[in-house]
């Protein structure tokens, strides 16, 4: 059966299977390229390593802000943080979280730190190790996404281009759909394309889910003060939404969850924390 | 793998996870339950394929009844083998215990009575564990609230004869010890010397509650030891374990267990670094052992 010959909602119906196919597809494919055979060497005893890959870069920096807030090292004065003192640094000794009690020298609102850049300089080394394992996805890891992608996009576009013109060549000018369809399952194909982890980072996200799920579990029994550091590898494994707002107020306050429960509104913000659920993609706010 | 120096870790529970992870620097390796994951797909054993790339693992059954009667199921011993061979831990342990007779899970570990037949049927189960697993289990010591009835041989003697049958290694779980010499009227360092100390590898520090014995027919209802491994290591197990430390000059894996009612983090990094100072202060006990022996 020839499917060109097919018209109207039949074609559409063929298209919409034979693009989904192909992402589908192409996604396959990158898993198989990026898996990993083994578990990755890299150490994950840094909650702002885990949130960078989890969520990057903002989000890191949130699960710092309020790793920080919860030691007493940053103070809510209002609707602002402020560091306690000019002491407060000699306590840490992450560089993030160096750079975040500087961001916040002066009273700040608590997603100034996101754009300041002494703190986004600090989460590059997390970039760059990331890249290193494989877990996020680097230049090369792009170029080497780049062909089957482009095969892709030539199946999709191709597919429904050569229709088009078939049908106008026949008189038809009932292409809307079509057109409609070819661009969403574009999209689909360069956000695959684009997505910042690699197959193997999304695996190790899923892994450490799974290896603290019961410290979720007992979240809301977590003691603030940060003597063991529950709290950020809670907020770095599962992000802010895990948290339950009685064991820790000051949260909400420092990054409000949204009103809505509308995942799909976070886009690449930096202001939607990690309550986005899993459709924000390839933005700030990583896609578990 | 045997490593060159002691060791000191905890038992994997997911509710440490946090602390385990950004500790890592002051354990030296975890021991994970392998029953919670024989009947996990290679996928789900990937979290722990990640765990064991942070750090060393050890497997430690509770299932296998190694000495019961009976022979061990082979699928018991295919799937440790399986874990094995997709995990890679350092070691793998069992207890000395019977867990099932007759087609009946008692679903506790339970003492055998300590006779020769007993013996001879438990080195055959362990003798078939080691061909099929593709290595020897470390053999755990119990603890029992009951003096196994029928036996004809001491505790220390029973492990001893397996362990010597089966030429296995020893788990030695010196609060199960503990409980067992407090239970029955005996001085706990005296059953720690009288054991196979020459064959631990491995060591498992936990806590215990005392608690109310039922009164039996011509007894007077006293206490037990319970090993329940909710509460803290007592300080008298921290003896025996530099006391071991100072009699087995091989290199040993101290494993604390937790099983529930966490307390802080901190808390069990406490007793983690107690161990580490009762198993120096063993070593600096045998070294000055070893030095005047060699001067004599």
């Amino acid at each position: 059966m020839n499917p060109f010959a097919l018209h109207g909602f039949a074609f559409l119906a063929f298209y919409l299977m034979f693009a989904a196919a192909v992402v589908v597809a192409l996604k396959l494919w990158f898993v198989h390229k990026e898996s990993r055979d083994d578990a990755t060497r890299l150490q994950f005893n840094d909650p702002y390593l885990i949130a960078f890959l989890r969520g990057g870069q903002d989000e890191a920096l949130r699960v710092a802000t309020i790793s920080l807030t919860d030691r007493g090292l940053l103070v809510i004065d209002g609707d602002k943080v402020r560091r306690k003192n000019s002491m407060a640094a000699e306590g840490v000794q992450r560089d993030i979280e160096k750079a975040v009690l500087q961001a916040f020298r002066t009273a700040q609102d608590a997603n100034a730190v996101l754009a300041d850049a002494g703190a986004r300089n600090a989460c590059r080394a997390y970039q760059q190790t990331l890249e290193k394992h494989g877990l996020l996805a680097s230049s090369e890891t792009y170029m080497q996404r780049l062909g089957a992608t482009a095969l892709a996009l030539l199946a999709i576009v191709g597919t429904a281009g050569y229709k088009v013109q078939l049908a106008l060549s026949q008189g038809r000018h009932n292409v809307g759909f079509l057109i409609a369809l070819a661009v969403v399952f574009s999209v689909f194909a360069f956000a695959l394309w684009r997505f910042r982890r690699t197959s193997a980072g999304d695996e190790t996200v899923k892994d450490l889910k799974q290896l603290f799920k019961r410290l979720k579990d007992r979240a809301g029994s977590l003691k603030s003060g940060g003597a063991t550091n529950e709290l950020a590898m809670l907020l770095g494994v599962f992000g802010l939404a895990a948290v339950p707002a009685t064991a820790f107020p000051f949260i909400d306050s420092l990054y409000p969850k949204p009103k809505s429960d509308g995942g799909s509104s976070c886009g690449s913000s930096s202001s939607c924390g990690s309550s986005c659920g899993g459709g924000c993609g390839g933005g700030g706010c990583g896609g578990e | 793998m045997a490593r060159g120096a002691d060791q000191v870790g905890l038992g994997w529970r997911g509710e440490l996870a946090a602390g385990i992870f950004t500790h890592l620097d002051r354990i030296d390796l975890v021991e994970l339950i392998a029953d919670d994951h024989f009947k996990s797909s290679p996928k789900q054993l990937r979290p722990l394929k990640l765990l064991a790339a942070q750090v060393p693992t050890t497997l430690h059954g509770v299932a296998m009844g190694l000495a019961g009667s009976e022979p061990v199921a082979d699928f018991r011993l295919l799937n440790m083998r399986r874990l094995i061979d997709q995990l890679q831990p350092d070691s793998w342990s069992e207890h000395l215990a019977f867990v099932r007779a007759g087609g009946f899970e008692i679903g506790h570990l339970a003492a055998p009575p300590r006779t020769p037949t007993n013996v001879a049927a438990a080195v055959t189960n362990i003798e078939r564990a080691t061909r099929i697993v593709g290595s020897a289990p470390r053999l755990e010591n119990i603890a029992t609230l009951v003096d196994p009835p029928g036996s004809q041989l001491s505790e220390e003697d029973w492990i001893r004869q397996i362990l010597e049958g089966a030429d296995a290694p020893l788990l030695l779980d010196l609060h199960n010890l503990y409980a067992n010499a407090r239970n029955f009227g005996r001085e706990p360092k005296e059953l720690l010397l009288a054991m196979p100390l020459e064959r631990v590898r491995g060591v498992h520090l936990s806590g215990g509650v005392w608690i109310d014995e039922p009164a039996m027919s011509g007894r007077v209802a006293g206490k037990r030891l319970l090993d329940d491994h909710i509460h803290d290591v007592p300080d008298d197990v921290f003896d025996l374990l530099e006391v071991l430390a100072a009699h087995a000059a091989q290199p040993l894996q101290v494993i604390i267990e937790r099983d529930g009612e966490y307390p802080d983090f901190e808390v069990l990094l406490a007793q983690l670094d107690r161990a580490r100072a009762a198993l120096a202060k063993g070593r600096e006990r045998l070294r000055v052992c070893k030095t005047m022996k060699a001067a004599a």
